[in-house]
């Protein structure tokens, strides 16, 4: 009986190689792109899920609330929270802090950038890590020892044998390696490169140890076994108020902070940030779109395999009339479907094998090996190519078993023509889909080219960032290399910052009033910049000028030793968005109006200068923030240099070495802007091109079918098509029969794609603060495109069979 | 109205030359009624075929109306047989998906005959060959005389000047064979001429010639005893 149905099988697919073609090809191509998201799916469920207390981890996450801005969720926290965590709450077993520093490493006569995670002793009962050498209890319980991955312990000493050998840091600061662990695998959202103990004097660490405004560092917590976290994070408000000295304060200004406790199993799947993980929008919208793709390949199959029920009656009136019974007929047909799913699933893996790094460099990530194995894929597409066999090939099943023998072997039934309808609508559905991606993937397209474009503020080209300007080794000869570099002829201007837009980083201060009689405070996103800073930019100055030095009474002086000094004033620029929030109107009647900036050493009280536009330092994503400028040349982090276009990379080489002859001991680090700046739409263009790829994917699955509805229907109407020639009709009516009859589920299709893409796309775009107009015309463009496609798939199809001679068809059938 | 000179077809595959039609001369005056007698094979389908201009002759002349057509391309012969030509087959052929009425109107598609007047002329073709009744049904809902008479209607419903039926009793009984065969004598009564290929002796008699081919050569023309 198998043999038999196995030998019927083969034998009706490569008779029709067509249909065989056309439902493998789209099979396969479906299943490649759902398998491909499984695999990535997979991956990305699967974070931190290696360490073995993580159902007991938590990452602790701070919310700020400043005046009006939106509220923001960082894991930014300062570093006497963790300690007084443990202290203030028995369940709270441990409190485990991670900070990252970039070090500068020497090595020899050479020296390099190493980052390091400082981390508190008992740092790998959380995050447990095999230990190829040394021992995880001691190994960072005194300071000034560090344990490495194998990969730094090779980049560093070129072996992995290096217990008790040190590494020297560029501030004297001299290491112990007390351990090696195995690199860190990919689907991990903490990832060392090195640790450190916190214990050890490192400058950037040391400043802040009992700070608790300056939130930079990471924080995990375990509770104990059935602690209740939401518990916990009711009483962090009263927390606060007891430990943190300046809670008070920020209350009276109307600001908030709120901890909140996030399991680390769903760091990676609910990123505060959308560029460090996959939000479960992402993922379930990913998986939406596979079984999509799955689905229309699907409906592929139902609809060819029902037309083509015809060429299958005779066999099924035989069998019946043999004795089989229906349903022996539908296990037959269904079995019969699912060998076709398998041999396009065969295919889908050996497409996914050879896809693979094109599509991790694509979404650039990695996947973990494990998740990627020929084994798992097979797994998968087995249990995919599987389900869809058994439900693409249900329905033609019955209706290929439901055949009444006696009106087949008579010959006056033909059978299949009821399945009609089902399949105008099944083309709808495939093609409202397909619509309503292509409009998607557009929209997506278009609001990144958007967002990565508009409202920066600035001119984001031919930035060169020097970084690294804070070492101590490298701050007391900034001023010599400012002047160096500006009297380099490639280069246009030169100013330095601690931060730069882009870097997501941010200072905020509280201001007093001084125009509503009473000094109340307000909480404001405070830059301390160089002179030339807004030059450097090329930032649109609105109102009045921006710092200068000639004017010599523009930068904040600092107070030496602590001491009060009464009476300093300063000059400061402000956004726009700054004025409005102060409401002073609009920019030119800022000019003049004065803020009080409670420094350390007594207040100082600033003049408004001037008012600039809004600089965009994070991605479009967010609104631009109010931000009260301060002149402070030598608060620098960062030096920016304007280059100019023609010259870069010559300039880039004098760059390079000015460095190395004024800061030997620090290697030169250096970035561009505009990178700096595409890499925060990354991810939204990595989205974009995927949604992009898929959709395309599900574009010519889709025309696929038609092409084979249409040759079949074609086929089917070769009869017709002869008695309407005899009658008279041309070739160009009978294409235009044709193509108008598969135009309707076409045009059907738009209806209802172009509103549920349109509601899609809304919710999406309200993410973003700044966004695009959905134009009408791109859901116009992407319906007309999809019916172009239907036209000339079907056209051709037309064309043949009504170019043939009529006779054929109308001799005696 | 048509006169065929050394006519020939021949059929290539690539193996063999099949000669269906050999030399074939056939004078058919206006308003004649001629049938086409042979047995299977000798070239009657081809002849008609040719005649109605759904193929084109490998050699010869075809005079239609005064016009030398055998050199003409597709399109010319389709407008000329669009014009002059109505047919009617064994089978019936006609479309499965569209009622009778529908059936009728689409030989009066391809002309350019406003809605309303193609309405009446579809109704009156229905009404002469008494089938008016049933102008909503969809084929399979008719008998084989039913549908063979619907296949008359659009045969003439455009006002050809002539008649090509090939076989058009074969798939019919007796009694609904001779009704077909009264309503064409009637139309040939009325001026249209008719060409009529048939295997049956008794319905050959209805016509007022009979041509016997025999390996694609006429071998014999009777004048039927008026």
């Amino acid at each position: 009986m198998l043999r038999n149905w196995i030998l019927v099988a083969v034998r009706n697919l490569m008779r029709h190689k067509l249909y065989t073609a056309i439902n493998v090809v789209g099979l396969a191509v479906g299943l490649a792109a759902a398998l491909l998201i499984m695999v990535f799916v997979r991956h990305e469920l699967s974070y931190n899920e290696r360490f073995t207390q993580i159902d007991d981890v938590w990452r602790v996450n701070r919310t700020m609330i400043i005046n009006d801005r939106a509220p923001e969720a960082t894991a930014a926290i300062s570093m006497p929270v963790g300690p007084a965590l443990t202290q203030d709450f028995p369940e709270i077993v441990q409190a485990v802090r991670a900070a990252r520093v970039r070090e500068v490493v020497r090595r020899g006569g050479d020296s390099l950038y190493q980052l390091f995670t400082a981390v508190d002793p008992d740092y790998f009962s959380i995050f447990d890590w095999h230990f190829l050498a040394g021992d995880p209890a001691t190994a960072l319980a005194q300071p000034n020892t560090t344990v490495l991955t194998l990969a730094t312990a090779e980049k560093l000493f070129g072996t992995s044998n290096v217990l008790d050998r040190t590494v020297e840091l560029g501030s004297g600061v001299v290491l112990r390696v007390t351990g090696v662990i195995e690199n860190p695998p990919l689907n991990v959202t903490h990832r060392p490169e090195a640790l450190i103990a916190l214990s050890t004097p490192l400058q950037s660490i040391d400043r802040t140890r009992d700070q608790w405004g300056w939130n930079w560092i990471d924080t995990y917590v375990r509770l104990a076994p059935g602690a209740d976290a939401r518990r916990i994070e009711a009483a962090l408000p009263d927390f606060l108020r007891r430990n943190n000295p300046a809670a008070a304060e920020y209350e009276r200004n109307g600001d908030r902070t709120i901890l909140t406790l996030q399991p680390v199993r769903d760091i990676h799947t609910a990123p505060l940030n959308a560029d460090e993980g996959t939000s479960m929008a992402m993922i379930s919208g990913l998986l939406a779109l596979a079984f999509l793709i799955l689905g229309i390949a699907g409906i592929n199959f139902v609809n060819l395999a029902t037309a083509r029920a015809t060429t299958r009656a005779r066999e099924v009136a035989m069998r019946k009339t043999l004795g089989a019974s229906r349903a022996l007929l539908v296990l037959q047909f269904l079995a019969e479907s699912v060998l076709l799913t398998f041999i396009a699933g065969l295919i889908a893996v050996a497409l996914v094998e050879i896809l693979l790094p094109t599509f991790q460099d694509m979404m650039s990530m990695a996947i973990e090996p494990d998740y990627r194995s020929l084994a798992s894929m097979v797994v998968i597409a087995t249990g995919l190519s599987f389900g869809l066999g058994v439900l693409g090939g249900f329905y033609p099943a019955l209706v290929l078993s439901g055949f009444r023998p006696a009106h087949i072997l008579r010959g006056s039934s033909k059978g299949g023509a009821g399945a009609g309808r089902l399949r105008a609508i099944l083309v709808v559905v495939q093609f409202a889909v397909a619509i309503a991606l292509t409009v998607g993937t557009f929209v997506v397209l278009q609001q990144t080219r958007y967002a990565s474009s508009q409202r920066l503020g600035f001119d984001k080209d031919n930035v060169v960032l020097l970084r690294g300007m804070d070492n101590p080794a490298a701050l007391p000869r900034m001023q010599m290399l400012k002047q160096r570099l500006a009297a380099d002829p490639g280069v246009v201007a030169v100013a330095g910052a601690p931060w730069v837009p882009s870097d997501t980083s941010e200072t905020t201060s509280t201001y007093r009033r001084t125009d509503d009689g009473q000094g109340a405070a307000i909480t404001i996103r405070t830059d301390l910049v160089d002179f030339g800073y807004f030059e450097v930019l090329g930032a649109r100055l609105l109102a009045g000028r921006t710092f200068d030095e000639n004017y010599g009474t523009d930068a904040v002086l600092s107070a030496a030793d602590g001491k009060v000094i009464q009476g300093r004033t300063a000059a400061t620029v402000l956004s726009l968005t700054a004025v409005r929030q102060l409401g002073w109107g609009d920019a030119s009647s800022a000019l003049g109006r004065t803020l009080l900036y409670p420094d350390d050493g007594g207040d100082v009280t600033l003049t408004v200068v001037g008012v600039v536009e809004d600089l965009q330092y994070r991605s479009a994503r967010d609104r631009t923030v109010a931000t009260v400028y301060q002149a402070a040349p030598d608060a620098t982090g960062t030096l920016m240099v304007r280059v100019r276009p023609d010259t870069v990379p010559a300039v880039l080489n004098r760059i390079d070495s000015l460095w190395k002859e004024l800061v030997p001991e620090v290697p030169v680090r250096r970035q561009f802007l505009d990178e700096r700046i595409e890499q925060l739409y990354a991810l939204d263009v990595r989205q974009g091109q995927l949604f992009a790829a898929f959709a395309g994917l599900a574009v010519i699955i889709a025309c696929l079918g038609l092409f084979g509805l249409a040759s079949f229907t074609a086929e089917r109407r070769t009869k017709e098509i002869g008695i309407r020639k005899v009658l008279g009709a041309s070739v160009a009516d009978l294409v235009r029969l044709l193509v108008w009859q598969f135009s309707r589920p076409v045009l059907l299709a738009n209806l209802i794609a172009w509103p549920v893409a349109w509601y899609g796309l809304s919710r999406w775009l309200e993410g973003f603060a700044y966004r695009i107009d959905l134009n009408p015309l791109l859901f116009l463009a992407a319906g007309g495109g999809a019916l172009l496609i239907a036209w000339v798939t079907v056209a051709g199809q037309a064309a043949r069979v009504a170019v043939e001679k009529p006779i054929k068809a109308l001799r005696y059938e | 109205m048509l006169k065929l000179v050394d006519l020939v077809k021949a059929y290539r595959t690539e193996e063999v030359e099949t000669t269906a039609l050999n030399s074939v001369n056939i004078h058919v005056r206006d308003g004649e009624f001629v049938a086409i007698m042979g047995p299977s094979g000798c070239g009657k389908s081809s002849l008609l075929n040719i005649v109605g201009m759904l193929d084109t002759p490998t050699s010869g002349q075809y005079w239609f109306n005064g016009e030398e057509v055998s050199k003409y391309g597709e399109r010319k012969l389709a407008d000329i047989r669009k014009k002059n030509i109505g047919f009617i087959f064994q089978s019936f052929n006609l479309i499965d998906e569209l009622t009778v009425f529908e059936n009728v109107e689409l030989a009066l598609l391809y002309h350019d005959i406003p809605a309303r007047e193609r309405k009446e002329r579809v109704k009156a073709a229905l009404e002469k060959v008494n089938i008016g009744h049933r102008e909503s049904h969809l084929p399979q809902q008719l008998s084989g005389g039913q549908q063979q008479r619907v296949a008359i209607a659009r045969a003439v419903v455009a006002k050809p000047k002539m008649l090509l039926a090939d076989e058009p009793t074969g798939n019919l009984d007796s009694a609904n064979g001779d009704e077909v065969m009264r309503m064409l004598t009637d139309l040939n009564a009325e001026g249209t001429t008719i060409v009529m290929v048939t295997h049956s002796m008794p319905h050959a008699q209805y016509a007022t010639r009979i041509i016997n081919l025999f390996d694609g050569q006429v071998v014999a023309e009777n004048l039927r005893a008026a």
